[in-house]
């Protein structure tokens, strides 16, 4: 199991234990988290579940190319630190991982 | 509750994309509104792209819910699951439950969306469609047991199914009636990058290949008789217009909305699948999860504005889409133009491709293949107040981002 923090825009914090193989727009769906709302369903589409990354213990994907250019066109205000959290997967080398939602996500 | 009434602000027919999004945009803009959002399926309303997309090749996933299960309550949002409307009452503003529940609305929205079209020949009912998760539990454990398909049906989910299921392993037969995949959606050169692509990876593709039947043995058609232990069609889907036209709405091949989305009723609007709307100077609908959730969140902003006595807001669309096949990305932007000028961009392979529509010299539409970069900039090219023209593609290397960042 993963710990997989949700920070909301108003600084109310969520906590998730994940399975491998969930994906994080997912788990923000089902537990309501504020700010994620993942028009697209998963399919790197939309940027409605763009968050920002604070803390990783373990290994994180990198972003693939239709992640970047989705950030690049599609988030007014980008960061060093912003991914699409449907297109990050909880998997065994991750212990925990700790994301922010930025204002006005969508 | 049995012959219960219950006092709605707004009722909200169908809880697919178009009525979950038009509910949540309503509650977004006034928090006491009554909201009353039926579905005819049990589960939690959830996404459809993924169901062909992805749930059908892999039966441990779950639904991807639109909202979490506290979603609803916490917003005022009475959603009836598992429920049937028999009959809408246009002069006492009444919805009628088959459970004898009744509800009375100011404003009704019908997002019914569309139901699977079946094959019209005999013995069509054998072959086994994918359009809601019910579906997907049928047919799910039959694929991954399968060892020949057969898929019917040459459009984006012919296509995806017979993809998703080579990936698994699968030995399959597309058969498809016109020259090529996706005649009817995206750009000739597209369609024939792509059935060549799918065609390498081992896809046994059957163009002009027209079905006479279905029994026991299998699919006969002008090609011959196609045996499968699992046979699939995509034939398209007919939209869910019974209910309005029992009502005396007005029909052209969907509900027939106006810009502001409305009915030809005042107090009913019609959004998603359903809605037949004057776009490029016809009637037409758009099957797409853009045009469920645009289109759903203009009519909820024009209710809003109907209540404030503020004037309503015409609905102006970019049409996409996007379809995933194996490893291709396909996305849409745009309106088809038959007789448009396609061109061609630059790619560095065969797998990346991005074909563009000119109509009396003006970008109309963009179809690219696994070229998110084009399609993201074609989204924005489209909905800017500027003609866009080949000499100015030209003039930024071919590269649509290039272009749009230049004009921003």
């Amino acid at each position: 199991m993963t710990l997989v923090t949700f920070i909301q825009a108003d600084g109310h914090s969520i906590d998730v234990q994940a399975e491998q193989g969930e994906h994080l727009m997912k788990l923000a769906l089902d537990h309501g988290v504020v700010g994620i709302t993942g028009a697209c369903g998963g399919s790197c589409m939309c940027a409605t579940c763009h968050v920002l990354v604070e803390q990783i213990n373990g290994q994180l994907n990198d972003a693939g190319e239709m992640e970047v250019e989705i950030l690049d066109m599609e988030v007014d205000e980008l960061f060093d630190n912003s991914r699409l959290c449907c297109q990050i997967s909880v998997s065994a080398a991750m212990e925990s991982i700790r994301v922010r939602i930025p204002p006005n996500n969508d | 509750m049995t012959n219960g009434n219950t006092m709605a602000d707004v009722v909200i027919i169908g809880a697919g994309h178009a009525g979950v999004a038009a509910a949540a945009e309503l509650h977004k803009r006034d928090a006491n509104l009554n909201i009353c959002l039926i579905s005819n399926e049990l589960p939690l309303p959830y996404h459809r792209p993924p169901l062909s997309k992805k749930c059908l090749f892999d039966v441990r996933l779950s639904l991807e819910l639109l909202q979490a299960e506290g979603f609803y309550e916490a917003q005022n949002i009475h959603l009836h699951r598992g429920a049937t409307v028999t009959h809408i009452d246009r002069t006492q503003r009444k919805v009628k439950l088959a459970d004898g529940q009744v509800l009375t609305y100011t404003q009704l929205i019908i997002a019914t969306g569309s139901s699977l079209r079946s094959m019209p020949v005999e013995g069509g009912e054998r072959a086994l469609g994918v359009y809601n998760y019910a579906d997907i539990q049928h047919l799910g454990p039959k694929l991954q047991a399968a060892n020949n398909v057969v898929v019917i049906g040459g459009g984006f989910i012919g296509c995806e199914i017979a993809a998703g299921a080579l990936k698994l392993g699968k030995n399959v037969s597309l058969l498809v009636s016109g020259p090529r995949l996706l005649r009817k959606a995206i750009a000739p050169a597209m369609g024939a990058r792509v059935t060549q692509l799918h065609k390498n990876s081992g896809m046994h593709i059957h163009t002009d290949c027209q079905v006479s039947h279905l029994d026991d043995d299998g699919v006969h058609t002008n090609h011959g008789l196609f045996r499968g232990d699992l046979i699939i069609a995509g034939v398209g889907a007919n939209p869910n217009i019974q209910l309005a036209k029992q009502a005396g709405l007005t029909i052209d091949g969907g509900i027939v909305v106006n810009a502001f989305g409305h009915t030809s009723d005042a107090h009913i609007y019609a959004v998603g699948d359903v809605a037949s709307m004057p776009l490029q100077g016809k009637i037409q609908r758009l099957e797409s999860i853009q045009n469920a959730n645009d289109q759903a969140q203009s009519v909820a902003n024009n209710i809003i504005a109907h209540r404030l006595g503020e004037p309503a807001m015409a609905y102006n669309p970019v049409p996409w889409f996007w379809s995933d096949q194996g490893d291709l990305k396909l996305q849409m932007v745009g309106f088809n133009d038959a007789n448009a000028e396609q061109k061609t961009l630059a790619s560095d392979s065969d797998t990346r491709m991005t074909a563009v529509q000119f109509s009396k010299g003006v970008m109309t539409g963009v179809d690219t293949l696994n070229m998110p970069s084009n399609h993201l900039a074609a989204r924005k090219l489209l909905a800017m107040s500027v003609d866009i023209t080949w000499d100015m593609v030209q003039d930024h290397n071919q590269d649509l981002k290039q272009l749009f960042k230049h004009l921003r």
